[in-house]
């Protein structure tokens, strides 16, 4: 509480400046994010839907790469498993690197998801991951299996 | 019919009763910042900023109207606009703690958390004992995920006021999050009884309540206890252990079973189910 603060600065405006902001569709619920992880999603699935939902809540584009970066780096340790091992460890690599991009990703979202749920007014704030989590466990399980076999 | 007659039924929460009083008065900033307030109590921001905008066409340096035009903007998620309404109103006070405290929600609607942070420790600097940065900074720390500090300063904003209900509700909220429903549901009592026009605040006391009458809540909040599910499996082992001693493996691998069962719907829950602690 200590901080100096320089009034003139804090008296302009940023919000006409921020590039992003909500875009009016409802993002999904992070906890439901993790089942993408769990069930074929992988890393790389994890990280589109945290993408998906990071443009939804209006996060900035540095965040927006952060999530990118980190499904990239969830995603190397399944190619040298199956590089280094057989493409058959792709089923366990798959949700393990699911569940650590998971981690990543959800803190990353964090903040602006409670923005979000905070001032969110409606009687059910979160869309159905359903349809869309469903298509990128198929996607992401695909993906994960076609990379272990062009690594081996 | 007066405009102080307006004034006071908007000060008492009665808007329709303050439109009736506006009906005949001439055009004049007060006239509209009164309708405007009455729409904006009534939801419809829409005509609440409309009423603002039509004031600030008689007098575009009315503070009244200048905050009333940023609630109503920031309401329709019109944040840029609300934004500069509220500067324009710091510029001719720019030691108000209400006006501050406001821009400070306006920016924590835009996620620029940290900005906010700063305005409202500029306005706890300028009057330590006003109630209004002690709401925002309650907001504040919620939404950068300080709980623990959030419900500290929420007991210290109910030291102050014990009417408020965001004081309550964040309790609340806390109560909930660690698995005390009884607690929860009595904060929610308490901050419907100080505010009974918060819808939000309404479901919210409405879900509290169904928690506890839904059994398919029962594993959740006994997982959200501390040492809650360490106690489960503890009493599940030791189940299974008479129910060994008494009918063998196969009804000791059934406790077991539907203990797990169990035990993962408890996790599983609130992402199938509704959870109702929002705030």
């Amino acid at each position: 509480m200590s901080r100096a603060v320089d009034r003139d600065a804090l008296l302009q405006p940023v919000l006409a400046d921020a590039r992003h902001g909500p875009t009016g569709y409802q993002p999904w619920r992070l906890q439901s994010q993790v089942y993408v992880a769990l069930f074929g999603g992988g890393a790389l699935g994890t990280g589109l839907i945290a993408f998906g939902n990071a443009v939804m809540l209006g996060m900035s584009t540095r965040a927006r790469w952060m999530i990118v970066a980190v499904a990239l780096l969830g995603e190397i340790p399944l190619v040298i498993a199956a590089a280094l091992t057989k493409p058959g460890v792709v089923q366990l690599a798959n949700p393990a690197a699911g569940l650590i991009v998971f981690g990543g990703v959800y803190l990353l979202q964090r903040r602006p998801d409670r923005v979000y749920h905070f001032h969110s007014d409606e009687d059910e704030p979160y869309a159905s991951l359903f349809g869309a989590g469903l298509l990128v466990c198929i996607l992401g399980r695909v993906v994960d299996v076609s990379i272990a076999y062009a690594v081996m | 019919m007066s405009l102080e007659s307006a004034q006071r039924y908007v000060e008492i929460g009665r808007p329709h009763q303050a439109l009736e009083a506006l009906a005949d008065v001439e055009p004049s900033p007060e006239a509209h910042c009164l309708r405007g307030y009455a729409h904006y109590q009534l939801e419809d921001f829409d005509r609440a900023a409309e009423c603002a905008r039509d004031g600030l066409d008689l007098d575009p340096t009315y503070i009244d109207l200048l905050h009333l035009f940023s609630l109503a903007e920031a309401e329709r998620g019109q944040l840029a606009d609300a934004e500069l309404a509220i500067l324009a109103a710091l510029e001719q006070d720019p030691e108000s703690v209400p006006l501050l405290c406001r821009y400070a929600d306006v920016l924590m609607r835009g996620a620029q958390l940290e900005k906010a942070q700063q305005l409202v420790m500029l306005a706890s600097r300028l009057d330590p004992e006003a109630v209004e940065w002690r709401e925002a900074a309650v907001t504040l720390e919620y939404l950068l995920g300080h709980d623990e500090y959030a419900a500290d300063l929420s007991r210290r904003l109910l030291e102050v006021d014990p009417e408020s209900a965001l004081g309550h509700r964040m309790l609340g909220v806390q109560e909930l999050n660690r698995g005390n429903i009884g607690a929860a549901q009595q904060r929610f009592a308490d901050a419907v009884r100080d505010q009974p026009d918060d819808d939000l605040l309404a479901d919210q006391a409405r879900h509290a309540r169904a928690l506890t009458q839904n059994p398919l809540w029962w594993p959740t909040l006994l997982s959200m206890r501390p040492g809650g599910m360490l106690l489960g499996w503890c009493g599940a082992i030791a189940v299974a252990v008479g129910a060994a001693a008494v009918g063998g493996g196969t009804l000791a691998g059934l406790v077991v079973f539907a203990w797990v069962v169990i035990w993962i719907w408890g996790l599983v829950a609130p992402a199938v189910l509704r959870w109702p602690g929002r705030v």
